[in-house]
């Protein structure tokens, strides 16, 4: 009894290509991919940047929360119809890392952001170097004109104030202008349209009112 | 005007036309910021959001009541953004492709 041949040539593919549902239609009714993820990821960094500074930057944070309006209107009721639905909750539960993400995002950026932590970060980072310019001025340096760079902070003015220096920061705040000051000796003088908040050490923020 | 109504019927059977709603309605939160729009247009674009992603979900049933001999939950139904099921290679062969004599793999499947 022998066995019959297998064929050795592959038949020829299909004439007519696979029926495939429209793109949108299948990202609509997929888990969060190639463009909801990293979106969500750039509006984290952008809503943790926009809060990095003392008054934070109004235009950053309005953009971020347009960003993130955008994204809770694209994943809540794709997350919500795929629950609701029996032919949705397989792939939730399938691609359950994909959509727990961007809520997951969301509560780290919330976190983050509540506790202060990126204008911490960013003041730490900074402080080395803020505290050589605030010596140099302090001890007679001319402050230079101008804005510069000082550490991570891009800074509009530096200015010698009742025994210490101020540090003004670009584009921070709406109405009102933010900084850092540096008082050595102490605390800050009261002023009637300036704010003081004390942060470690000789550094406060400082708050000037519009 | 009975032909008008199937027009629109048939436009409001697809997911793109409720997205574009809710495009329009985010932009208009952005261009028009006045109090009195915002609870309008903030419920509007959710409400567009969900009516396409309804829409596409029965677009998906119809699909595959309509093909259902390509296999079920392959390449146009869950988590196919990323290709994952067997579109890309992984899980099961498709079914309604040419098979071996032998039974094995057909052979239109990639690698």
């Amino acid at each position: 009894m022998t066995q019959p041949d297998l064929p050795m040539t592959p038949p020829a593919p299909p004439t007519t290509p696979e029926p495939r549902l429209p793109r949108l239609t299948r990202a609509l009714i997929g888990p969060p991919g190639r463009w909801l993820l990293p979106l969500s990821a750039l509006t984290g960094l952008l809503l943790l940047y926009s809060v990095s500074a003392p008054g934070g930057y109004f235009g950053l944070a309005l953009l971020g929360g347009i960003l993130a309006l955008t994204l809770a209107v694209v994943w809540i009721p794709r997350f919500v119809v795929g629950l609701a639905r029996a032919d949705g909750r397989p792939g939730l539960r399938r691609h359950w890392v994909r959509w727990a993400a961007v809520p997951l995002m969301a509560a780290v950026v919330a976190g983050l952001g509540s506790a202060g932590v990126p204008q911490d970060v960013r003041f730490a980072l900074s402080r080395a170097s803020m505290e050589q310019v605030a010596h140099a001025v302090s001890t007679g340096a001319e402050p230079e004109g101008g804005g510069r760079q000082i550490g991570l902070f891009s800074v509009s003015s530096v200015v010698r104030t009742g025994g210490g220096v101020s540090f003004g920061l670009r584009d921070t705040g709406f109405l009102d202008t933010h900084g850092f000051a540096w008082f050595p000796a102490g605390a800050p003088p009261q002023e009637p349209e300036t704010s003081y908040e004390h942060l470690e050490g000789p550094w406060y923020e400082w708050r000037r009112t519009w | 005007m009975a032909a008008d109504v199937v027009r629109l019927r048939r436009a409001l059977g697809r997911p793109g036309v409720w997205v574009a709603v809710c495009a329009v309605t985010i932009v208009a939160l952005v261009m028009f910021p006045a109090a009195a729009l915002w609870p309008l247009v903030a419920a509007a674009a959710p409400a567009a959001m969900f009516a396409a992603v309804v829409t596409a979900y029965e677009q998906a049933a119809a699909f595959r009541a309509r093909y259902s001999e390509y296999g079920e939950g392959t390449e146009y139904g869950e988590g196919t953004e990323y290709g994952e099921g067997t579109e890309y290679g992984e899980g099961p062969a498709r079914t309604g492709l040419p098979e071996r004599a032998d039974g094995g793999t057909p052979w239109t499947s990639e690698p």
